[in-house]
């Protein structure tokens, strides 16, 4: 298989997959960006008092979407923080009360079947429900189409290797996680839900199959355990054997991310909002690697802080997994439903780049079918970028890992998605 | 306190390196290097042709090839680089300049003056690889332009690289033009096996098909070479060489022949893939190989011209960014793939004919032939 490479032990042996609870700091920084989109218009003022759920921004257009606080307590101000697109970003600074108290309370919903779509939609919208698989899109904009939705697709494959949160909730949550699953189905009439697994996930995988009896309708379908086999594109090509423009709904198809089908099932059954997730802190530079269940706009630093702090002095912190996160500059910056993971590695010298000797390896690792060093020789006639499909490229680091000469050929195909980007 | 480093992505070490790929090719060629040592050096010296001393002759000739390719990035570097100790190094360390030698050691007979030699790399690698900026910048591949300058000469018959009346397959003493009865051409050199195990006249390195496949799939398995454009070159020769022997009505080893001898196997899987001058995409990597093949078998067969191989390769080294330039593209639209595809074979299958009809046509030699041919097919079974 071209475009695909198998990470020798992706699920970190050492890491346990239990989950450990981080739920009271004393700040949350709740930043205002939702995705790339920066334009927020924020809705509470400094000594304004806010709930668990409670609206401080909004982003506009079409895409809208609510940001609310993690906890209760009172805004005392607003501060920039670093954010894991490795920028610095407006952010809420709510001091919390521990009251925990919600904006809207629900009583448990026995059946969590008993909602019509349209109630399902705006009850995600309300919730501020965004996948969790790290693009956070809105996960209610799935749903509220016009199209028939005939397929479910839930992405369990996880596949940048160390990362194990949405691991550790299936293993705590498999029977909420199958009644959301049927719920979502029952609610959209959707006929058919693929669970993807990966076939080196045989725990997991045993698991859902001690539960999975009594839902005729899910099935589970295991990938290879290779890099980046969790892509979207090549989820729906695998288990549909088709292809979209840009979204899978065009054929009918929704993809979400298992740990958001978690999310959405709190929210139907407690009408809890996003307000935490569960993120992976590992790495050789932790002294404690383990899974975090930890509040939205919660300090980093905070959180490493309570583990143990690190084994070394000379670290990089990694905003998300070792293939595609960035480093910070500091670990002074906020939690968001976006960032998956921390990795902290001890800081190597890396090899200079030499000479590209033009092997190819970057075009045949690459899972867009792109061919990243001809981009790179192209970098000034935007013409041929356009032809190359410079804009498919998904960042994944294939093609700078596999490069023998260590060009960091993904910063020149960045460069190049940009520049087609720019000149729209 | 702790200190954070910035750095960007991938953060998961790999472990190869163009300084390990380099030096994989290198040990895939050291079985090549001691069977020319062997071949060219103990046999003559058993036979009492040589001296003792002469056995390491073909080591020392490769050696000095390799080491005048060093030599030259080495005064170039000192031109270039002043005094700067360190990048001189860097420089000549990271510029695999041994390598050009090395192989056009390789693909000149054995017992050429080392002169010769000395005056082929230096060509080759000033003028196919200084001149372009260096490693990884070059068009052609440098090996093969300092074997056209000698091939060139020796033309002009100012030097002399073979000696009178050598013959080397796939022509042979009776047929120059290159198809004839298996008596005509296979005999005179033994059988198959002579040609598989490298038991015929020929270059110093290229004539062990055997060890030169085992090369291939060692280096193949170690992801070092491009390894589609050998398979599918060899193979394009082959299939247009079967389709020529079932017209002219010879036998199944007259393919077989012509894959395992003229340094056909040497120069699809050490030269065709040379990273710096082959296609980098998976679609121009296989076009360019079935060019090569094409190519290959129209220059033995038309021109009789021995040094085929290198003519390919050169010619379409000078289109490698067309290649890429289709087979970038040509991964999101199959239909256009599809439609080249179906070119190429179709260009494979007239060329064949094509030459078939050429001997053909010569109605008392395909007598002959096919009289031949009773003996080829109890040989090969």
């Amino acid at each position: 298989m071209t475009g695909y490479i198998k990470f020798k032990n992706h699920r970190n042996s050492e890491l346990s997959s239990d989950i450990v609870l981080f739920n009271k700091p004393e700040y949350v920084y709740i930043p205002l960006i939702l995705g790339k989109d920066e334009n927020i218009t924020l809705v509470v003022k400094k000594g304004d008092r806010v709930k668990k759920g409670t609206i401080v921004g909004k982003s506009k257009g079409n895409l809208r979407t609510s940001i609310l606080s993690s906890v209760s307590g009172e805004v005392i101000g607003f501060e920039e923080k670093y954010y894991n697109n490795g920028k610095k970003v407006k952010c809420v600074t709510i001091k919390n009360d521990f009251k925990e108290e919600l904006e809207i309370r629900q009583n448990v919903q026995k059946n969590i079947t008993n909602y019509t779509k349209e109630e399902f939609v705006s009850k995600l919208e309300m919730a501020g429900i965004i996948g969790l698989g790290g693009a956070g899109y809105p996960t209610y904009k799935k749903y509220d189409t016009n199209k028939k939705i005939t397929t479910l697709i839930v992405n369990a494959t996880e596949c940048e290797p160390g990362v194990m949160s949405d691991y550790a909730i299936m293993k705590e949550y498999p029977e909420e996680i199958l009644e959301s699953i049927d719920a979502i189905m029952d609610i959209n009439g959707i006929k058919e839900a693929f669970i993807a697994l990966k076939k080196t996930d045989t725990e997991i995988i045993n698991i859902f199959k001690s539960y999975i009896g009594t839902y005729l309708k899910i099935k589970l379908f295991i990938v290879k355990d290779v890099y980046p086999s969790g892509w979207e594109r090549n989820l729906v090509k695998q288990i549909k054997k088709t292809t979209y423009k840009s979204f899978p709904t065009e054929k009918g198809i929704v993809v979400n991310n298992i740990s958001t089908i978690f999310a959405v099932y709190e929210t139907l059954k407690y009408g809890k909002p996003l307000v935490d997730r569960v993120i992976t802190f590992s790495g050789e530079g932790l002294v404690n690697p383990c899974n975090i269940k930890v509040k939205n706009g919660t300090n980093v630093a905070e959180v490493i802080n309570s583990i143990g702090g690190y084994k070394e002095d000379d670290v990089r912190i990694i905003a998300g997994g070792p293939l595609m996160g960035i480093t910070l500059p500091t670990d002074d910056f906020v939690i968001t439903p976006t960032l998956t993971s921390v990795t902290v590695m001890k800081t190597e010298k890396r090899m200079l780049p030499s000479e590209c000797m033009r092997c190819g390896k970057c075009v045949t690792a690459c899972p867009a079918k792109l061919s990243p060093i001809i981009i790179k020789e192209h970098l000034s006639d935007i013409k041929r970028l356009k032809a190359l499909k410079a804009g498919n490229c998904i960042e994944c680091g294939l093609c700078s890992f596999v490069c023998p000469s260590k060009i960091n050929v993904r910063e020149f195909v960045k460069k190049a998605k940009q520049i087609i980007r720019e000149e729209k | 306190m702790t200190k954070f480093d910035m750095e960007l992505g991938p953060f998961i070490p790999n472990k190869l390196t163009t300084k390990k790929h380099m030096r994989t090719l290198l040990i895939a060629l050291i079985p090549i290097i001691i069977f020319a040592i062997y071949k060219h050096g103990y046999i003559p010296y058993s036979n009492n042709e040589i001296s003792f001393n002469e056995i390491f002759y073909p080591l020392i000739f490769i050696l000095s090839g390799a080491f005048t390719g060093v030599l030259i990035e080495l005064i170039y570097a000192r031109i270039v680089m002043k005094k700067n100790k360190t990048r001189i190094i860097e420089r000549v360390e990271k510029s695999y300049s041994y390598m050009p030698g090395l192989i056009l050691a390789l693909i000149l007979p054995a017992n050429t003056p080392i002169y010769i030699l000395i005056i082929g790399t230096f060509f080759g690698v000033v003028f196919g690889k200084l001149l372009y900026g260096g490693f990884g910048k070059n068009i052609f591949n440098p090996a093969l332009l300092g074997f056209m300058l000698i091939t060139f000469l020796s033309k002009l018959n100012i030097i002399q690289i073979y000696k009178d009346g050598v013959i080397i397959p796939p022509f042979s003493p009776s047929n120059l033009d290159g198809i004839g009865s298996y008596s005509e051409i296979v005999k005179p050199f033994g059988d198959l096996y002579d040609f598989l195990f490298g038991n015929i006249p020929g270059a110093l390195g290229v004539t062990n098909s055997a060890l030169i496949i085992l090369a291939f799939m060692y280096l193949s398995s170690k992801k070092v070479i491009k390894w589609e454009i050998p398979l599918i070159y060899v193979g394009t020769v082959f299939i247009m060489n079967y389709i020529i022997a079932t017209i002219v009505g010879i036998g199944l080893w007259y393919p077989v022949m012509q894959i395992l001898s003229g340094g056909l196997l040497f120069g699809a899987v050490f030269m065709a893939t040379d990273p710096v001058t082959s296609p980098v995409t998976p679609i121009g990597k296989i076009f360019f190989g079935v060019a090569l093949g094409i190519l290959t078998v129209i220059f033995r067969h038309t021109l009789s011209h021995p040094e085929s191989i290198m003519l390919s390769i050169l010619f379409l080294n000078a289109a490698v960014s067309l290649f890429d330039k289709l087979g970038s593209v040509a991964r999101f639209n199959f239909d256009r793939v599809a439609a080249i595809y179906a070119f190429a074979i179709i260009l494979m299958i007239t060329t064949s004919i094509f030459i078939a009809k050429m001997y053909t046509s010569d109605l008392e030699k395909v007598a002959n032939l096919r009289q031949g041919n009773t003996i080829t097919v109890s040989n090969l079974t």
